[in-house]
């Protein structure tokens, strides 16, 4: 299911009078399978973006399409059903009294009048919670709010999973996360993006993020894309990732310095045991061995 | 101080014994020679022990930051004649001087943490609890609150409990207390605790990439500082 942005502009002011862009003339095409990083400073248009791909927004310019139907002019508000989302936090968002009945609560919606059958909301929430890598049968009947603060994650995005989404969306969905918990999340998103051909869109702020887990990087800054390409090539441009807020993250700065002393750049630089490795067989091995 | 640890490891709870949030089922807290489960001192200890907590939004009571600040000070009858140059005082400190009367949903993340912090100032304490202040912040707005933070603490002198998970945000405290389920595991410089890669990782703290980087070489024999720059990596791999 592609989704394209042609030439999406985006003002909150009212129309025509603001002079405050949030988007400006945006292009963007989301291929089916894709694993994109969106990223950008505080006030670059993320947001933004996300609310008009979820159509919680309409455009105020330009054309949206999902699977090359634009829902706004066609009136078929349904096919942004395929679009999910995981706000910030999403955790603070859980509101029913049984882990069951949150995860149910978007599939029931969803299928209100198709299919008046408990047992395809059943199986979605069942899916929706091994996904998740949390058992149904123990989990069902609890209360949302005395599971940790990992396991909420879990739960709340399983809300989202239920609703069986092709694109994505997670706005910094490891912010406030031990490292454990990122390594689960990042191995859940991996699995659906695989396994399930789910499209992933990941707003982050984290540099390392970006490198090690999306084959795309989108930067926006005051309201255009700035960038679009291979993470690591746009991160390892020092004044571009500079004037758009972003860090340059250490393992980029060194491999950057270790090539100017000749050494090529390591695969995989984000990864400091593969780094290791590729250094050692090449410059160190001798002097590695006692 | 820092307290580092991962998620559930019992941060938080320690944090909110300081001020009698809660009380330990066994044992005593005392700060400044103040028990937290003796009720007639606690408005006081209250006082002395300031926290902020991680979500920047739901910590305001105020529409303006001048409101927000008034808002503890009338509670605690700090005299109205007085109010309004200790708020402006307040907001100095923080640097948020020119946003006295603004709305608060106006600030952003970072600026509505730091609000956070000149109304805890505003009432004197002698302690600041954080507890993963800056964990909802972007890194530009992270690094600037703890800029601010830094500097109010040295000014004022005041004992500053710095809660993460984040490593990278401690090397710099005078003492790093690390826990797991519940237990200290570690208590000492930054520099014997973080010394400690295998004792960091069962904890569940993970290693910013440098020192995760510096262990890997070091395993294999490589002579390497644990937390090295860029510039000493360079020079031992490129010699």
């Amino acid at each position: 299911m592609p989704v394209t942005l042609e030439h999406i502009s985006f003002s909150y002011s009212p129309q025509g009078s603001g002079t405050a862009w949030a988007l400006r003339a945006v292009n963007i095409a989301i291929q089916p399978g894709e694993f994109v990083a969106l990223a950008g400073r505080a006030g670059s248009g993320k947001s933004t973006l996300v609310q008009l791909l979820t159509g919680l927004l309409p455009p105020t310019g330009g054309r949206l399409t999902i699977d090359g139907v634009d829902p706004f002019a066609t009136r078929q508000p349904h096919l942004f059903d395929q679009i999910g989302l995981v706000f910030q936090y999403p955790e603070h968002q859980l509101f029913s009294a049984t882990v069951y009945a949150d995860v149910a609560f978007g599939p029931r919606q969803q299928l209100r009048g198709r299919a008046p059958d408990d047992a395809l909301v059943r199986q979605r929430v069942d899916w929706a919670m091994s996904a998740v890598g949390l058992d149904l049968t123990s989990w069902a009947d609890r209360h949302p709010l005395e599971l940790s603060g990992g396991e909420k994650r879990r739960v709340a995005i399983a809300g989202v999973l239920a609703l069986r989404p092709r694109l994505l969306i997670l706005d910094e969905p490891t912010a406030g996360l031990d490292a454990r918990g990122r390594r689960t999340l990042f191995d859940l998103l991996h699995r659906l993006n695989r396994e399930e051909g789910v499209t992933i869109l990941l707003v982050s702020h984290r540099p390392e993020e970006m490198l090690a887990h999306a084959s795309r990087l989108l930067v926006l800054d005051a309201g255009t894309v700035a960038g679009d390409g291979a993470p690591q090539q746009l991160l390892a441009d020092a004044p571009f990732a500079t004037a758009c807020g972003l860090e340059q993250p250490d393992c980029l700065r060194l491999a950057e310095r270790l090539a100017a002393e000749g050494l090529p750049m390591p695969e995989r630089p984000w990864d400091p045991a593969a780094v290791a490795a590729q250094v050692l067989t090449r410059c160190g091995a001798g002097r590695a061995q006692p | 101080m820092a307290l580092l640890g991962a998620n559930g490891s019992g941060k938080s709870t320690l944090a909110r014994m300081l001020n009698g949030l809660l009380l330990p089922a066994r044992g005593t807290v005392t700060v400044d020679g103040l028990a937290t489960s003796d009720e007639a001192q606690r408005h006081q200890l209250r006082r002395r022990v300031q926290m902020i907590f991680q979500n920047p939004e739901n910590q305001a009571v105020g529409l303006t930051p001048a409101e927000d600040i008034a808002f503890g000070l009338v509670n605690i009858g700090w005299p109205r004649q007085q109010l309004a140059a200790r708020i402006d005082w307040a907001l100095e400190q923080v640097g948020l001087a020119a946003k006295r009367d603004r709305p608060v949903h106006a600030l952003s993340g970072g600026e509505q943490q730091k609000l956070a912090t000149a109304a805890c100032l505003a009432l004197g304490p002698r302690w600041l609890v954080l507890d993963e202040a800056t964990a909802m912040l972007d890194p530009a707005a992270r690094w600037q609150f703890r800029q601010t933070l830094d500097t109010i603490r040295r000014q004022e002198r005041l004992g500053v409990i710095w809660i993460t998970h984040h490593l990278e945000e401690v090397l710099g405290a005078d003492r790093i207390v690390l826990m797991d389920g519940g237990r200290v595991h570690a208590v000492g410089r930054p520099g014997d605790v973080l010394g400690q890669p295998q004792l960091l990782e069962q904890c569940g703290v993970e290693l910013p990439y440098l020192p995760a980087l510096a262990r890997e070489l070091r395993e294999a024999g490589l002579d390497v500082p644990s937390f090295p720059t860029i510039d000493e990596l360079v020079t031992t791999l490129c010699r």
